[in-house]
C-alpha cells in the first residue's frame, strides 16, 4: 500500500481525474492481474453457481428420496393409500388432488385470461392498456399465503352458503357435485388457484397478441371482417402457440403453488369424485406434514413427492417455453 | 379457436340481411365477454386489496408494531424484524451471482455453456418454492447442521431470487445498443470496463427493477422459509445459525387456524404489512423503470 503512494511508482495520467492514491493503486492491481480476465472468470463463477445449485437441488432430492424409492418403486406413484402410522405410502391421493385442482383452476382461468387479454391488446386504448394490465400484474405481486388468508375467510363461507348449494341444486346429477358440502375441498383450490395463474396467462397472451404483424389484422379488415372477427379469426389463431405457452405457464405455477391451496383444500388424502370433497395436493402435502414425519422413510417419501413435483414442473416450463419461444420468433419474422 | 378461423367468411355483396345481423351481434357478443372478463378480474383485484388494507388497518393497533409475539397474541415486531433481515439477506447474497451471472448471460456468452445456464435458470424459476424449502431444511438445516436458522433462511431466499435476479439482468444488458459497446472498444476499453463502465449502468434502470421485484418476492413469500427458518416469538439476538427467526407471512399462515379473534387481528395486520410492502415496491419498480427509460432516452440524445 505504502509503496503505490511513492513518487516513483507508474501512474497513468488522465485529465478529467488526477492521479490520486486510490487510483495508482488500482492502475498497478490492474497491470498486474488484468482486470479483464478477472471479469470474465468472476461472471463465470457466477454461472456455475448456478449450475452448482441446481446439481445439489436435483442431487439432494435423489438421494434423499432412496429410501422411499427403494421400498415403493415405481409403485409410489399409482399408490392409493397414504397411512405413514403403516409405513403404507402411496402418491396417487395427492397428484389427483394436484391434477383436479390445476384442471379446475385452468378451466376457469384461460377463458377469463384470453378474454381480458383480448380486451387488453384490441380493445383498450394503448395507455390505458399498459396502466390495467399493471393492475392485473399486481395480482400476480400478492403473495400466495394472502390469497390462502382471504380464501379461509371470504372464499369458503361464500362457497359453503352460496355456490355449492347451488351448483348441487343444479348439476347435482352429476358425481361431481355430490355428497356433504364443508367450503374447503377441491373445488375451493382450483377457484384460488384460478385467480392466482390468471395474471400469467393474461400478461403472456397480451404480449403474445400485441406481437402479431399489423397485415394479419389489416388483411383481414380489407377483406370486410369487422374489427371483432379479424382479430378471433386472424388474430388470435396467429397468436395460438403463445396463448398454449401461457396456459402451459399458468399450469406449471398451478402445479407448484403451495400456501394458499394447502389453506383451503381441506388436506385429507383420499381419493373422492365430488368436488366439494377435502382433497390433498402435492404441495399442501408437503408443507402441511414434514413437521410430523419421524421415521426415515416417511421422511423420504416426503422428498420423493418434492422430486414428483420438481419433474412435473421441469416438464410443464420447458413446454411452454419452446411454445411462446416459436411464437415470438414467428411473431418477429415478417408474415 | 380454429374452427372459427375457417369459417370466418368475408362480407359480399350477396351478404343477407340475417348474415350482417348475425356477424354484428357476434361483434358486439365478442367484445362485451371480453370486456366482462377483464372488468371481472379487475373488479376482483380491486376487491382483494381493499378487503386486506380494510381489515388490515382495522386490526392495526400501536401494539402491533413495538411488541413481540406472545404465544398468538402480543405483537409482530419480532416477525417483521425477521422479514427484513431475511429478505434483506436473501437479496444481499442473491445480488452479487446473479448479476454476475446475467452479465455473463448476456456479454460473454460462448455457445456452450451459456444455453445450458439459461436452462437452468429457467428451471430454478420454475420450481416450487416449497420443493426450495426442502433442499434447504436436508441441505442447510440437517446436514450442514445449522438448525433453523437466519443464515438457511437467507439463503432459502436467495436461491428463489438468484434466477430472477440473473434473468432479468441478462436482458436489462441484452437491450444495451451494441454502438455503445462499440464505441467503448474503439477508445480502447477492455472486456471488463465496456461491461461495468458502459452496460451495467446503462441498464441499471432493468437491473434495478429486476432486484426490486425479486425483493418482493422475498417478502412475500412462505413456502422456502417454514423448514428453514422455523419461528421464534423473541427478538434476533444477532446469531446466523442455529436460533430460529419469526417472520410475517408465518404469522398469517399459522395464526389462522387458531381460534381467538386475536391471533386473526394479528394475521390481518401481517397481510396487511407484506401486501402494502409489495405493492409499493410493484409501484416503485414501474415508475423508475419508466422514469428511468425517460431518462436513458435524454442521456443519449445529448
Amino acid at each position: 500500500m505504502a509503496t503505490a503512494a511513492h513518487p516513483a511508482a507508474p501512474q497513468v495520467r488522465s485529465h478529467a481525474h488526477p492521479p490520486g492514491f486510490f487510483r495508482s493503486f488500482r492502475n498497478r492491481l490492474r497491470k498486474l492481474i488484468g482486470t479483464d480476465w478477472l471479469g470474465y472468470v468472476l461472471s463465470l463463477v457466477a454461472a456455475v453457481l448456478i449450475l452448482a445449485i441446481t446439481t445439489a437441488l436435483v442431487w439432494q432430492l435423489w438421494t434423499q428420496s432412496a429410501l422411499s424409492r427403494a421400498k415403493f418403486g415405481w409403485g409410489f406413484l399409482v399408490g392409493r393409500t397414504w397411512s405413514p402410522l403403516f409405513e403404507h405410502l402411496g402418491a396417487l391421493p395427492f397428484i389427483y388432488g394436484t391434477v383436479v385442482t390445476s384442471v379446475i383452476a385452468l378451466l376457469i382461468a384461460v377463458p377469463l385470461g384470453l378474454g381480458a387479454a383480448i380486451f387488453l391488446a384490441e380493445l383498450a386504448p394503448p395507455r390505458a392498456s399498459s396502466w390495467l394490465a399493471f393492475l392485473i400484474d399486481l395480482l400476480a405481486a400478492v403473495p400466495s399465503v394472502i390469497y390462502g388468508l382471504l380464501g379461509i375467510f371470504v372464499m369458503v363461507p361464500f362457497l359453503r352458503q352460496v355456490v355449492d348449494p347451488a351448483l348441487k341444486r343444479t348439476l347435482g346429477f352429476l358425481p361431481l357435485f355430490q355428497g356433504p358440502i364443508y367450503g374447503v375441498g377441491l373445488l375451493a383450490g382450483g377457484l384460488v388457484l384460478a385467480i392466482m395463474v390468471v395474471p400469467f396467462i393474461i400478461s403472456v397472451s397480451r404480449e403474445v397478441l400485441l406481437a402479431v404483424p399489423r397485415d394479419q389484422r389489416e388483411g383481414a379488415l380489407a377483406l370486410g371482417a369487422t374489427r371483432w372477427e379479424a382479430t378471433w379469426g386472424a388474430v388470435v389463431p396467429f397468436a395460438r402457440t403463445g396463448i398454449y405457452g401461457s396456459i402451459f405457464l399458468a399450469l406449471a405455477r398451478a402445479l407448484g403453488e403451495t400456501m394458499a391451496i394447502t389453506m383451503v383444500i381441506g388436506n385429507d388424502p383420499k381419493i373422492r369424485a365430488s368436488l366439494f370433497a377435502p382433497g390433498a395436493s402435492i404441495a399442501a402435502v408437503l408443507a402441511n406434514e414434514f413437521v410430523e414425519a419421524t421415521t426415515p422413510t416417511y421422511i423420504s417419501a416426503l422428498i420423493e413427492l418434492g422430486l414428483v413435483l420438481f419433474c412435473l414442473t421441469i416438464v410443464l416450463n420447458g413446454l411452454a417455453r419452446l411454445l411462446i419461444l416459436a411464437t415470438s420468433r414467428r411473431g418477429g419474422a415478417p408474415a | 379457436m380454429g374452427a372459427t378461423a375457417t369459417e370466418f367468411r368475408p362480407a359480399s355483396v350477396h351478404a343477407s340481411r340475417a348474415h350482417v345481423i348475425r356477424r354484428h351481434l357476434f361483434t358486439y357478443l365478442g367484445w362485451g365477454l371480453s370486456a366482462l372478463a377483464f372488468l371481472l378480474l379487475g373488479s376482483a383485484t380491486v376487491w382483494i386489496l381493499v378487503t386486506v388494507f380494510h381489515r388490515g388497518f382495522s386490526a392495526l393497533t400501536f401494539k402491533v408494531i413495538t411488541q413481540v409475539t406472545v404465544g398468538t397474541g402480543g405483537g409482530l415486531l419480532n416477525a417483521i424484524e425477521g422479514t427484513a433481515l431475511l429478505a434483506f439477506g436473501g437479496i444481499l447474497l442473491a445480488v452479487p451471482p446473479g448479476l454476475a451471472a446475467g452479465i455473463y448471460l448476456a456479454e460473454f456468452d460462448d455457445g456452450l455453456l451459456a444455453p445450458l445456464i439459461r436452462f437452468l435458470v429457467d428451471v430454478l424459476v420454475g420450481v416450487p418454492s416449497i420443493v426450495i424449502g426442502y433442499f434447504g431444511y436436508v441441505t442447510m438445516v440437517v446436514d450442514i447442521g445449522w438448525k433453523f436458522s437466519l443464515a438457511a433462511g437467507s439463503i432459502a431466499l436467495a436461491i428463489i431470487a438468484l434466477p430472477y435476479i440473473c434473468r432479468t439482468s441478462e436482458m436489462a444488458i441484452r437491450q444495451v445498443p451494441n454502438g455503445l459497446r462499440e464505441a467503448a472498444y474503439a477508445l480502447g476499453a477492455g472486456d471488463a470496463r465496456v461491461v461495468m463502465g458502459i452496460c451495467v449502468p446503462v441498464a441499471l434502470p432493468g437491473i434495478l427493477t429486476g432486484i426490486l421485484l425479486a425483493l418482493a418476492i422475498a417478502v412475500g413469500e412462505t413456502a422456502p422459509l417454514i423448514y428453514t427458518a422455523g419461528w421464534s416469538s423473541f427478538l434476533w439476538t444477532g446469531h446466523l445459525t442455529n436460533e430460529p427467526i419469526g417472520y410475517l407471512t408465518y404469522a398469517i399462515w399459522a395464526f389462522i387456524t387458531e381460534p381467538f379473534a386475536g391471533a386473526h387481528a394479528l394475521a390481518y395486520a401481517a397481510a396487511l404489512f407484506v401486501t402494502l410492502f409489495v405493492l409499493v415496491i410493484g409501484v416503485a419498480a414501474r415508475l423508475l423503470f419508466d422514469e428511468n427509460a425517460g431518462w436513458r432516452r435524454r442521456g443519449q440524445e445529448r
